[in-house]
């Protein structure tokens, strides 16, 4: 079941079960151009809007219509996208502290991360940033206590049950096990600026390593 | 080109906002006083989002190294160019090796320096705004450092205009910011949240400012599922202070959403600094869009390509 409301004087928020089509709903209503923004929650997607073009009664009114002509795509899942990942000790400079915490050897975290497919969830907290989900449930990996400053562009880090895509430079608490070598973010970009999109699935090609 | 004397708190390369991309969890950026920012670019003939200097606190001095038009729009300072006072909100001119000097803000947080052509930035997604926290965009993504150099190119000058007195705002240290409820205020805590008067903590950048005062019990007690926030959310995470966002702000946040400040008076959150007084007024969201339609019909009357 859905619900709507107004969130401030410019946005309208639908509140929604966890829902595996959420990514292509708020792509149906991105494609209606009728919204500035269409962000996605946990539980809900937000669309803000212009007061002066819609008043927020119409604006509830155009969202309702919208949804209602929502049609379930057959594929939930995007596309599939191969990152190959440096593991040098600059790049991944707490991949010795996880291994530690889940009481593995070093070499054999990313024999268990490269065999997995991730699934991006969410993207958010800074520009570009990938929330997946895919951990090994079993592992338990707590943040940094002193989070970092600046972490750099590319870098991949790990916590319970997730882990992250830092596109760009920027502060961060997750432990850094790895650093892609392809960029995640182009600013030239006249499409899409990222590598991925919310719900794309993403596969690790650790470097100097055969990927199957 | 302009030389930076002293870059004081903070200089940056500010242009037109994002729009389109909070989805991939980019902020707005962009001037955090989007109109001071275009009534600067107007005075001298630019467009509203067009590159200007955005100075924090002032406390400022920049040297003309050519001959240029160019006007300041924003907090209160004293200004001088070459030791002799000049004014804010209007249209001034510099010879090259006149060396303008700005004043610490006495009332608001940051002046606005357009100049009549156009500034050499750096780009990212149609912007030229600098985002600190990636290093994008402005001046080698950086904020500007004591020497540093900003070419341009001189426009065909334009007629010297001054503002008229209702655009070209003076500030105080206390602010009234139209606002409606947010998804996590109770109808029970209105009355506090509207009748408190915050002070703005030494919490105070681009990302949003810190706001002491007294917050509903309960309010802070529980994260909930991250959703969307904006620039003009008040979030509480735990503790004693919320923070109320602005430009650079994250796109998403799990902490209680207690209020939003109206896209009416958002273009003011800029002009915060530590210590001043926020008094909150409510607003339906349909009074919201009636005070928005007014205060946007004034403006554009003076400044017709700027949008709150």
């Amino acid at each position: 079941m859905t619900q709507m409301f107004l969130l401030g004087d410019d946005c309208l928020t639908v509140s929604m079960e966890p829902n595996e089509n959420k990514h292509s709903i708020a792509e149906h209503l991105r494609a209606t151009k009728c919204w500035s923004e269409v962000v996605v929650g946990k539980q809900d997607i937000t669309v803000q809007y212009d007061p002066i073009i819609l008043p927020p009664d119409a604006a509830l009114n155009q969202l309702e219509e919208q949804l209602s002509h929502y049609v379930i795509v057959d594929s939930a899942l995007g596309e599939i996208i191969e990152i190959p990942v440096s593991l040098s000790a600059e790049n991944a400079p707490d991949l010795l502290h996880v291994a530690a915490q889940i009481e593995l050897p070093a070499n054999k975290v990313w024999d268990h991360l490269a065999s997995r497919t991730f699934t991006i969830d969410m993207l958010g907290f800074t520009p570009g940033f990938a929330y997946m989900t895919g951990v090994p449930e079993d592992w338990t990996i707590e943040r940094l206590s002193n989070p970092r400053q600046s972490v750099p562009a590319g870098s991949i880090g790990i916590l319970t049950g997730q882990c992250g895509l830092y596109a760009l430079e920027g502060p961060g608490g997750w432990p850094i096990i790895g650093r892609a070598l392809i960029p995640l973010f182009d600013g030239e970009a006249t499409q899409s600026p990222l590598l991925y999109n919310a719900n794309d699935r993403i596969r690790f090609a650790p470097d100097g390593r055969d990927h199957d | 080109m302009i030389e930076v004397i002293r870059a004081g708190a903070q200089m940056t390369l500010q242009g037109a906002a994002l729009t389109g991309y909070r989805h991939l969890g980019f902020p707005a950026c962009g001037a955090a006083d989007p109109l001071s920012m275009a009534l600067a670019n107007h005075l001298v003939g630019q467009g509203a989002t067009n590159t200007a200097l955005e100075i924090s606190y002032g406390s400022v001095s920049i040297k003309f190294r050519s001959p240029a038009q160019f006007a300041i729009v924003g907090a209160t300072a004293d200004l001088s160019l070459n030791s002799a006072p000049v004014f804010p909100n209007e249209t001034l001119c510099a010879e090259a090796g006149d060396v303008l000097t700005i004043g610490p803000a006495t009332a608001g947080a940051r002046l606005y320096l357009a100049v009549n052509g156009m500034l050499e930035a750096d780009n990212y997604l149609g912007t030229s705004s600098t985002y600190l926290p990636a290093r994008l965009g402005g001046y080698q993504g950086r904020r500007l450092q004591n020497g540093d150099c900003i070419g341009f190119k001189l426009d065909r000058s334009v007629p010297c205009q001054t503002l008229p007195n209702d655009l070209g705002l003076t500030y105080s240290t206390s602010f009234a910011l139209r606002a409606t409820d947010g998804p996590d205020l109770k109808c029970a805590d209105r009355a506090l949240m509207y009748g408190e008067s915050f002070q703005v903590s030494r919490r105070a950048n681009r990302m949003g400012v810190g706001l002491l005062g007294k917050y509903p019990t309960n309010a802070n007690s529980k994260s909930k599922p991250s959703a969307a926030v904006f620039p003009g959310t008040l979030q509480v995470p735990p503790g004693l202070e919320g923070f109320l966002l602005l430009a650079d702000a994250q796109t998403t946040g799990g902490y209680p959403h207690l209020l939003q400040v109206n896209r009416s008076d958002r273009h003011l959150l800029g002009q915060l600094k530590p210590g001043d007084r926020v008094q909150f007024l409510r607003r339906t969201p349909e009074q919201a869009a009636k005070d928005l339609i007014s205060k946007q019909n004034h403006i554009s009357q003076y400044v017709p390509d700027f949008k709150l």
